[in-house]
């Protein structure tokens, strides 16, 4: 009968039988049955990124004024934390197949067929909603819907509509990973303020240099996987002067807090060493020629990308403590 | 019947040992933060008003 799916004949041999179940066993043992341990769940999370991720988290709570419960304050960094893994993770399932041609990213579960796609998109959508209603139950609804909101834009707006569209794509989608501080002040204040828009800034200025170094050394990689990074689209040498634009925003704006006055003389001295530092990598990539001399300095530039970022958020840390530790001392 | 091999075995153990983890984890942040969350709302409540000077 026309229309109609065909029904697999029951008058089969006992041979037959046997097969159809050994081929139906075989299938379960390729689906159901898996070597994945826990650590392949904790590698979805993208540890090193939620690693930092959680820091300027800690540094937006800390900076903030007021007061937040210790225990509600370990709840948001947790769920920050939770949040920014399963983004990670979502990221991973939609980018399994660019993950695979990637030397950088060919070991990551899913292209690795250690975990299924199905899996891991179940997992990052079951932990962002654990993290968002849990931060938003204890902590308060503005943390809870900036934390949202970074998921969302990591997961969508960056890795499914981005990141294959347009060379800008870490320039917009650097957001996703400069809100954490703004959620850690938004958990202690319930409001947005300049002061968290700057720690903001700080993160998303520095994230397009920060990338864009890494993607002058790993250009094969983005091509192969037809990522249209900036040095595939532009070439090198206009990679090589818009990191050094970007690196001339960043380090004023490393200055900022100190000129707000939420962070003291010893954390504004640094950040000008640090920028002035941070300039100066950028300016000898852009001097080097195109070609393998540019790809040394372009390593140290990455290298010294993440210690800038992190030295400057542990200096305005390091720097609250103290005074925190001055007005509980009554100093 | 599918037989588990040690490797599906070992790894089926790990999962399960850290969904286990992740469960307890969650049912201690929802109790402490209960506690918390009620402490906060109710030192907020009971917080001395302070009066303008006449």
């Amino acid at each position: 009968m026309p229309g109609l799916p065909k029904v697999p004949a029951l008058n089969k041999t006992k041979t037959d039988q046997m097969a159809l179940i050994e081929k139906n066993a075989n299938l379960d043992a390729s689906i159901g049955l898996s070597e994945a341990n826990a650590s392949d769940y904790i590698a979805l999370l993208k540890p090193r990124v939620m690693s930092l991720v959680v820091f300027t988290g800690f540094v937006g709570m800390m900076a903030a004024p007021g007061q937040i419960n210790p225990v509600l304050a370990a709840i948001a960094i947790l769920c920050i934390a939770v949040g920014a893994g399963a983004s990670g993770a979502l990221n991973m399932w939609y980018d399994a197949d660019i993950d695979a041609i990637m030397k950088r990213t060919s070991k990551r579960p899913i292209p690795a067929g250690r975990i299924s796609r199905g899996e891991v998109l179940t997992f990052g959508l079951l932990l962002s909603a654990f993290s968002v209603v849990t931060l938003g139950l204890f902590v308060n609804l503005l943390s809870a819907f900036l934390l949202a909101f970074t998921i969302f834009f990591y997961a969508v707006i960056y890795t499914m509509w981005l990141k294959r569209s347009t060379p800008q794509n870490i320039v917009i989608g650097g957001a996703a990973g400069a809100f954490p501080p703004m959620i850690g002040w938004a958990a202690v204040t319930n409001s947005v303020s300049m002061e968290s828009i700057v720690l903001f800034l700080i993160i998303f200025l520095w994230t397009p240099p920060h990338f864009w170094a890494l993607s002058l050394f790993m250009s094969d990689d983005y091509e192969k996987a037809k990522i249209p990074m900036m040095p595939n689209v532009a070439g090198p040498a206009s990679t090589k002067l818009q990191i050094f634009l970007y690196t001339l925003l960043v380090a004023p704006v490393g200055v900022l807090p100190w000129i707000m006055g939420f962070a003291g003389p010893g954390y504004g001295l640094f950040a000008i060493a640090m920028g002035c530092a941070f300039l100066a990598s950028a300016f000898t990539v852009w001097r080097a020629p195109v070609g393998d001399a540019m790809l040394k300095p372009a390593k140290k530039m990455f290298a010294f990308s993440i210690f800038y970022l992190f030295s400057l958020y542990a200096v305005l840390l390091g720097e609250i403590l103290v005074r925190k530790a001055f007005l509980v001392a009554g100093v | 019947m599918v037989t588990l091999t040690d490797k599906q075995k070992r790894a089926q153990r790990s999962r399960s040992l850290a969904l286990a983890l992740a469960l307890a984890a969650f049912v201690v942040v929802v109790y402490v933060g209960t506690w918390a969350k009620i402490g906060a709302n109710h030192s907020s409540q009971t917080a001395p008003v302070t009066r303008p000077a006449q």
